[in-house]
């Protein structure tokens, strides 16, 4: 019995990487364009950026799951096969991380020293290269261990999208669980989410510490 | 832009004006330097000598006045185009107090990469370039070295020689040696002395006041934003004619 709980739980572990790594993905993406904003002299701009953070992150996940998984169908039945449950959750998954990515972006820039700026322009590079050759990088490394921390949450909040019907490791827990009365199916999916951050927490640091060699003593 | 014929000074600055709001840093500031020479900027804190430097390649923008460096004009009450700012900024090399080195560089890479990236010359031209002036500041063997292993004075003498991988026409030093101690200080200095014996235009705001005496061949002292007076540093020192010159040069000189 137990053995075939772990091989039905296991079923759901590849949706579960494929949701976190998707949704982070489209986070860390998206979250430059949103930083850009939130950083743009037009005042207008910073705000409407502000704005999206805030609502973005006001709302929680789980609302927004049931939100861009059930809204568009109200409007239009057919959207149903636009909107999947596999979409929505990319799509929930994605935007709200885009929020947080671009406050932990923000935040990773404030920690570079206005002298950097300065010996970039005084050396006559132009805007782009001061911010792909000189912040960037630096801004980089002082995200990482932020967003590694962001991304193991995330892992761990892909488990609400089987509210809405995708196959990860927690649907497939639930749906043992209901047809054994048991909660062994939970322990099993506990174990397999810290077999799933443990790794990823240990190669955060790995990342960490190879940035940070040469640049640190 | 003006071209005023032979005796073209490398730096000329017109009635610069900078102010805050209300608060006024610099006031109808006019300077002339001329190819070659080398200027000391002394004063008491808050006098605005940063602040004229750091108007020279814009990097604080003047509320009036007008900016010439070897040949090249700005108006600072136009708006100034993307291509001045890059012609003026492309003449003028600037060393600051805190080295400002990009930590996640080599210091190979560190003066390579403003040449590939500024004046498009090949990554192999330009490392080249960086080997031969580390060293002319004596550390050819901290090519590979990351910035933060080494000690300020090895890092700022880095800084000029990543300023002076883009052979700019003048260098202004922001108090060079103001965050070293005085052993590695001297080492910057000792650098200093040799660019500017071999001929570099030179503007370097200074607390080293021997420096300014022996190094440089023109001594101007700012106060409250405006220069107190300039001319031979050697007369200055010996012979300053406004109260306030005298009161800071027996705070900086003769302090026992």
């Amino acid at each position: 019995m137990t053995e075939t709980v772990w091989g039905a739980v296991a079923q759901g572990i590849v949706m579960t990487i494929q949701l976190t790594v998707a949704g982070f993905a489209i986070g860390a993406v998206l979250g430059v364009p949103i930083l850009a904003l939130r950083m743009s002299p037009l005042a207008s701009l910073r705000w409407s950026a502000r704005a999206f953070i805030e609502v973005t992150r006001g709302v929680p996940m789980i609302v927004w799951l049931f939100l861009i998984y059930n809204g568009p169908t109200q409007f239009d039945p057919a959207l149903g096969s636009v909107f999947t449950s596999w979409v929505s959750a990319v799509a929930a998954f994605g935007l709200v991380s885009a929020a947080y990515m671009a406050e932990i972006y923000r935040g990773s820039l404030r920690a570079i020293k206005q002298g950097q700026y300065e010996a970039s322009r005084a050396l006559g590079m132009s805007s782009v290269d001061t911010a792909t050759r000189v912040i960037g990088p630096q801004m980089i490394r002082v995200a990482v261990p932020a967003s590694a921390t962001y991304a193991i949450g995330l892992l761990k909040d892909s488990s609400l999208a089987s509210t809405i019907g995708v196959f990860e490791i927690t649907y497939y827990a639930n749906t043992v669980a209901s047809t054994s009365s048991s909660a062994t199916p939970y322990f099993v999916a506990g174990a397999y989410y810290v077999a799933l951050t443990l790794p990823s927490a240990w190669g955060a640091r790995r990342l960490e510490a190879r940035l940070r060699r040469g640049v640190a003593r | 832009m003006t071209n005023l014929g032979t005796g073209n000074p490398a730096i000329r600055l017109e009635n610069v004006e900078k102010s805050f709001g209300d608060h006024v840093v610099l006031q109808n500031v006019s300077l002339s330097v001329g190819a070659g020479q080398v200027f000391a900027l002394i004063g008491p804190s808050g006098a605005g000598k940063s602040t004229l430097l750091r108007c020279i390649n814009l990097l604080e923008r003047p509320t009036s006045g007008s900016i010439t460096v070897d040949g090249v004009t700005i108006q600072t009450d136009h708006t100034i185009k993307p291509k001045e700012l890059a012609a003026l900024r492309s003449r003028v090399g600037m060393v600051f107090q805190s080295f400002n080195l990009f930590p996640h560089m080599t210091v190979l890479r560190n003066i390579a990469l403003p040449q590939q990236r500024v004046l498009g010359r090949s990554r192999a031209d330009a490392e080249d370039r960086a080997h031969a002036l580390l060293g002319r500041v004596g550390l050819a063997d901290k090519a590979s070295q990351y910035p933060a292993r080494c000690s300020g004075g090895q890092q700022q003498r880095i800084a000029i020689a990543r300023a002076l991988a883009l052979d700019p026409k003048v260098m202004l030093f922001d108090e060079p040696t103001s965050a070293l101690d005085p052993e590695l200080g001297l080492e910057v200095l000792t650098v200093m002395r040799e660019l500017a014996d071999e001929g570099m235009t030179m503007v370097v705001v200074t607390h080293e006041m021997q420096f300014a005496r022996d190094v440089s061949d023109h001594l101007v002292v700012m106060s409250d934003g405006g220069i107190l007076e300039e001319g031979d540093p050697h007369d200055i020192f010996s012979g300053p004619r406004h109260a306030r010159t005298r009161q800071f040069l027996r705070a900086v000189v003769d302090r026992q």
